[in-house]
């Protein structure tokens, strides 16, 4: 299902926001939950998870989920949503109490794509609440043995998705190991997804605004791009998950710019996790702010050009077998 | 059918619930109905004045309701428990369950009733006697219904309808399959159709029984309501702010275009016929309730604005009458007359 969906309510944001939690068994989800619930005085935070834990806090409700994955486009492999968040939600936005936050946590193995998909596609939730972040716990221990198994073929390997498809990469027990350990593990998450922040932990304890509110998936966000990232060749044409940022000067064709990402997410979508950008499109005042995870995105208005504003366009790619060389050309061959 | 010239609605009463409104269902004999919200409130209201009989709340909300033809009722709640109330009583008898009762439906030929709890669909008898379990579905059943003739129960999940037959317990059951996630279960008057609406915009609509699948794709959003006119002709699909009038007809609708009713401005969340007159009522997020006169007129025959989002509406049996359900917790009912 390629489908860009623009919700006109979606602009004038009440809608409550959805902050993912994932990380490995081990990696310290339940003690930030726990602190995330106890530090937010005065906020009503709902609390998804999937198996009970030892939660008790007043202000929150806590919600039993079973993980319901299922496959929306006839069978693509890519194209999954969580029913069971559905129906969940569904219920708990209807009632007359309001949440400020809502806080999923999933399994340690859980691929991030269904939940960050179901608010894609159901367009009753897309209109009450919206994705914040997608955020990644990484125990700074484990994480490389985890990101380094090999899986047999055709099976994914669960921590390297949870890295490429967060927003908000935050280590933990980093107390457990050594500054050079830590600066080979930021490294190596660097290499998988290079435009995610990365914050630390301990015992649970984090910057509250590096987890909540951190506007992820705000569509008028700007894509901050160390320069260096934009020309790495290190990685092309790699089977293994790595990003690609794109830079272009020049205003984009419209048509030209929606066949090929059309063509290029519905084909390549099952490999590439997450896409971003912030297009200059030919003829409009305006910027456009684009979000992909897999083939499904939104795109729509963003920050006007100020008159004399040199136009470029910037794209951000995180996924499997991606090639610059491929990609950047065919955004080049866009250009109007 | 009688031809409606024009129709005026008129309040006849409101209570309050104190949260979301989810069903409001007439008794099978129009003297009272029962309504539930999300606050767990659930009660029988006096169809003439809306006194109120308080039934046993449900903790974290009433999820779905049910009449049998001979007036037992059955509720079901977040609370995983439904409650069955024999006819005339106020006191039930409540089978605990270990999910969410997502849909309950009485046997229209036998006082069972079909009750979904998680992946499961469940048969029991008015007695609380639990009859039988049809578990492991491949997502939770969200729906449940009947065959006309009370031979077969059907459930609505991920993958498609499952069917099965009661008096056969041990016989294979049938699957009317669709890659998708199914939300609804409507069995046309007659009996010659089944109708499902899907989570990936798709209406399907199958053949009893040879399992022939038409289906009506490309609506913009999920569809959740869908209703038969009371001659087993017409399907009308709601989505999202109009409805449209498939004719079953003959070979049946596939490669016809449909009649469009227009009017709505919002989400269109309730559907209703009224299976005596063959009006067709709609309630949605604009506070609107409208009356349409389908085929024969596009435009709404009557309309009744309300303060909150309309969720849920059902006729009187006699066509008199209307009750309408709301997001903030209201129920009122609507006197429908005849010019
Ligand atoms: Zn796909």
């Amino acid at each position: 299902m390629t489908t860009g969906t623009i919700d006109p309510e979606a602009t004038t944001d009440d809608r409550v926001p959805v902050t993912v939690l994932t990380g490995f068994l081990g990696s310290g989800k339940t003690t930030m939950v726990n602190y995330v619930l106890r530090e937010q005085h005065g906020k009503r935070i709902a609390v998804i998870e999937n198996e009970f834990g030892e939660i008790g806090i007043d202000d929150a409700l806590v919600l039993d989920a079973e993980e319901e994955i299922f496959e929306m486009n006839n069978g693509c492999i890519c194209c999954t949503v969580r029913g069971d968040l559905i129906r969940i939600l569904g219920n708990l936005l209807r009632r007359r109490d309001r949440f400020d936050h809502i806080l999923i946590e999933t399994t340690g193995l859980a691929d991030p794509a269904p939940v960050a998909q179901t608010f894609f596609v159901d367009d009753e939730l897309a209109a009450r609440v919206r994705l914040d972040a997608i955020v990644t716990l990484v125990d700074a221990k484990h994480v490389v043995a985890h990101l380094d198994e090999v899986k047999p073929d055709g099976v994914e390997n669960e921590a390297v998705e949870q890295v490429a498809f967060a927003d908000r990469l935050v280590l933990t027990k980093t107390d457990l190991v050594d500054d050079d350990t830590v600066r080979s593990v930021v490294e190596r998450l660097r290499s998988i997804n290079a435009v995610a922040d990365i914050t630390t932990a301990t015992k649970g304890v984090v910057d509250l605004d590096a987890v909540l509110d951190v506007g992820a998936f705000d569509l008028e966000r700007a894509i901050d791009l160390d320069p260096a990232f934009l020309t790495d060749t290190d990685h092309q044409h790699d089977e293994t998950v790595t990003s690609v940022g794109i830079e272009v000067t020049g205003e984009l064709d419209g048509p030209k710019l929606n066949e090929w990402l059309g063509h290029l997410l519905s084909t390549k979508g099952v490999d590439i996790f997450r896409s971003k950008g912030i297009l200059a499109i030919a003829g409009e005042d305006v910027r456009h702010v684009f979000q992909g995870v897999h083939m499904l995105f939104d795109s729509e208005p963003g920050q006007p050009w100020a008159p004399e504003e040199q136009r470029t366009s910037r794209m951000v790619f995180i996924g499997r077998n991606l090639d610059r060389h491929e990609l950047t050309t065919s955004l080049q061959a866009c250009l109007a | 059918m009688s031809t409606t010239r024009s129709l005026e609605l008129t309040p006849r009463w409101s209570t309050a619930f104190e949260d979301y409104l989810t069903v409001a269902r007439f008794g099978p004999d129009g003297s009272r109905l029962a309504a539930g919200s999300l606050s767990g409130e659930a009660a029988l209201l006096d169809a003439e004045t809306g006194h109120r009989s308080a039934l046993a709340p449900h903790e974290m909300g009433v999820l779905d309701l049910s009449w049998s033809g001979d007036g037992h009722l059955a509720v079901g709640g977040q609370d995983n428990t439904v409650r069955l109330y024999a006819a005339g009583s106020l006191q039930p008898v409540t089978l605990e369950l270990d999910r969410w009762v997502t849909s309950v439906a009485w046997s229209p030929s036998a006082p069972q009733v079909a009750v979904a709890y998680g992946r499961s669909l469940g048969v029991a008898r008015v007695d609380g006697s639990s009859a039988l379990s049809f578990d492991d579905h491949p997502s939770t059943v969200e729906a449940v219904g009947w065959s006309i003739d009370g031979t077969r129960v059907g459930a609505a999940c991920y993958g498609g309808l499952h069917w099965y037959q009661p008096a056969e317990p041990e016989a294979t059951g049938r699957v009317f399959a669709w890659k998708g996630s199914m939300l609804s279960l409507d069995v046309a008057p007659g009996g010659r159709w089944v109708a499902s609406g899907c989570q990936d915009a798709s209406v399907h609509v199958w053949r009893l029984w040879s399992g022939e699948d038409l289906q009506m794709a490309g609506y913009p959003t999920k569809i959740t309501e869908l209703a038969w006119d009371p001659t087993g002709r017409y399907l009308a699909v709601a989505n999202p702010d109009e409805i449209t009038l498939w004719d079953f007809a003959g070979k049946g609708p596939q490669g016809t275009t449909p009649l469009t009713l227009a009017g709505h401005e919002g989400s269109i969340h309730c559907l209703a016929y009224c299976p005596r007159t063959g009006l067709l009522a709609s309630g949605g997020a604009d506070g609107l309730v409208a009356v349409w006169q389908p085929p024969k007129r596009s435009g709404p025959v009557a309309a009744f604005d309300h303060d909150a989002e309309v969720v849920s509406l059902q006729w009187h049996p006699d066509g008199g009458a209307l009750v309408t359900g709301c997001a903030d917790g209201t129920v009122r009912v609507l006197d429908a007359t005849a010019h």
